[in-house]
């Protein structure tokens, strides 16, 4: 990122929906919801939307990939929604970091002034979410779903972690406990009012082992939503800007984020990484150089990325505590820390805030947010 | 369930000498003979230079980079719990395929295994590469 764009761009305005499961709401409804509400609360109307940026894939083995249904377009939303977009695209990696980054491009380049950037899920009922019916595989799961394995590699990195580094599973729970301790602070949290112990924990039903239960994400139906201006337009707008100090793609190394942003990592008070597995924590921590390397398990101790902690992460209990929305639930608390309004979750005093989406094997953006 | 209801490969032109080979129980990989290195996943040619690759029979022995236990029924033909592992080729380091660990219990699995290939029928001209722990054992 050329330094010139740092705090060029700010998210203005946030959108939530409440996070269920076995619901009975359809995509569109809970996407119109999120996309409303942040329009709204960038003190914007629908009207004044010109740009849109979407990842609406289903990534799950067992998805339709309908517009509508289990999927929603930019086509979809701009006619639901009636927006005059002057332009709009759909990215086909789940996590939203292309859509974001797009947003801020897209800012930059006079390509759009209002950009809203949307992500939204559908768990079907009856159907369970991992599950396959497929009797024949191609492409990169030729080698591996004849063999049983569909989300099994983040379980083998786990298992080789623990050989090489030592690491354990009540370390690795130091990190759950974290985000699902988190998410009692979040109202929008599907883990809120439920608390999780090391024995529950322990004791949950392995999925791949060493992986358990609770070391994935929860599918949910719900949505999320922010919108995106330009630094001199966010001015005039209700809320502090969550300004966007820098932005990389995860294919740079890692802490190519601070050169980026000219905020340096100590710098930073609270981090929003990605958690759709539970060892993705350690990942970025060590990607990021919060830890060396095959020491993020140590790191993660005594409470040390909980509220309170040394450096909070995932302050709103991410995609494990709240429900998996890729990646959207970071960027808009990340913005909320900066803004100022993260109610009980507030980090005190926050003006840095990073936001790691994605990770190695799901490559998608860094951000660094803050008050400009 | 019979192993007949598991998931069949689909090969593409880049893989299809692969499976060949596995259907007649052999083990072969692309390698390019300007690099001195094997390819895979299957790419139309050499992923550090142009040339074409050329399929070779590889020992089919390894070991366990890593494993995991898979407790659910996620995939249609498999009876949890069973092994899911990364194998490591002696032929080069970082070559790993994953794979099916048989013929070891789960509490047995061990990164550092030494293992052999094997292959799974799966019905009419398919088969599957499996590694199984080999007679030297060892971890």
């Amino acid at each position: 990122m050329d330094p010139a764009l740092r705090n060029k761009t700010a998210i203005v305005g946030v959108g939530y929906t409440s996070m269920e499961r076995k619901s009975g709401r359809s995509l569109p409804d809970v996407a119109m919801e999120a996309a409303r509400n942040a329009i709204a609360d960038a003190g914007l109307t629908p009207a004044d939307i010109d740009g849109y940026a979407g990842t609406p894939k289903a990534p799950n083995a067992s998805a339709f990939h309908w517009d509508g249904v289990d999927e929603i377009s930019e086509r979809y939303m701009g006619s639901a929604l009636g927006l005059n977009l002057r332009w709009a695209s759909d990215f086909n990696r789940g996590v939203v970091g292309d859509a974001v980054a797009a947003a801020i491009q897209s800012l930059v380049t006079g390509t759009a002034n209002y950009v809203l950037c949307l992500r939204a899920m559908y768990e079907r009922p009856g159907v369970r979410y991992a599950a396959s019916e497929s009797s024949a595989s191609g492409g990169p799961e030729q080698f591996t779903a004849p063999y049983g394995v569909g989300i099994g590699a983040m379980a083998m990195w786990l298992q080789r972690y623990m050989h090489d580094y030592g690491a354990t599973r009540e370390e690795l729970f130091d990190v759950v406990s974290a985000l699902r301790g988190h998410a009692q602070l979040n109202p929008y949290a599907y883990w809120r009012g439920k608390p999780l112990t090391l024995e529950d924990y322990l004791t949950s039903r392995w999925v791949y082992e060493p992986m358990c239960l609770y070391d994935y994400d929860i599918p949910v139906t719900g949505a999320g939503a922010v919108v995106l201006t330009t630094a001199d337009r966010a001015k005039a707008l209700p809320h502090r800007p969550a300004y966007i100090s820098g932005f990389v793609s995860t294919r740079e190394r890692g802490d190519a984020i601070f050169e980026a942003s000219g905020i340096g990592r100590e710098a930073v008070q609270a981090a929003q990484l990605y958690d759709g597995f539970s060892p993705v924590v350690w990942k970025w921590l060590e990607e990021l150089g919060f830890a060396g390397k095959g020491e993020a398990h140590e790191f993660t101790r005594d409470g040390r990325i909980a509220h309170g902690g040394a450096l909070p992460v995932t302050t709103f209990g991410g995609s494990q505590g709240e429900g998996r929305l890729h990646g959207m639930g970071h960027v808009r608390e990340g913005a909320m820390q900066v803004m100022g309004r993260a109610g009980d979750r507030q980090v005190p005093g926050l003006e840095n805030c990073l936001v790691a989406l994605g990770f190695d094997a799901v490559p998608s953006w860094v951000l660094m947010l803050s008050t400009g | 369930m019979t192993t007949n209801a598991r998931p069949l490969p689909v090969p593409d032109p880049e893989s299809q000498p692969y499976w060949d080979a596995a259907a007649r129980h052999a083990l072969e990989l692309p390698y390019c003979d300007a690099c001195a290195r094997y390819v895979f996943p299957p790419r139309p040619t050499c992923t550090s230079c142009p040339d074409e690759l050329r399929w070779v029979a590889v020992s089919g022995r390894g070991t366990v980079y890593s494993f995991a236990v898979m407790h659910e029924s996620y995939m249609r033909g498999f009876d949890p719990p069973y092994l899911v592992a990364q194998i490591e080729l002696d032929e080069q380091p970082g070559l790993r395929l994953t794979t099916n660990l048989i013929g070891c219990e789960p509490d047995d699995a061990r990164i550092g295994m030494r293992v052999e290939v094997t292959f799974e029928d799966r019905g009419e001209g398919v088969a599957v590469p499996q590694f199984r722990p080999t007679a030297e054992g060892g971890a």
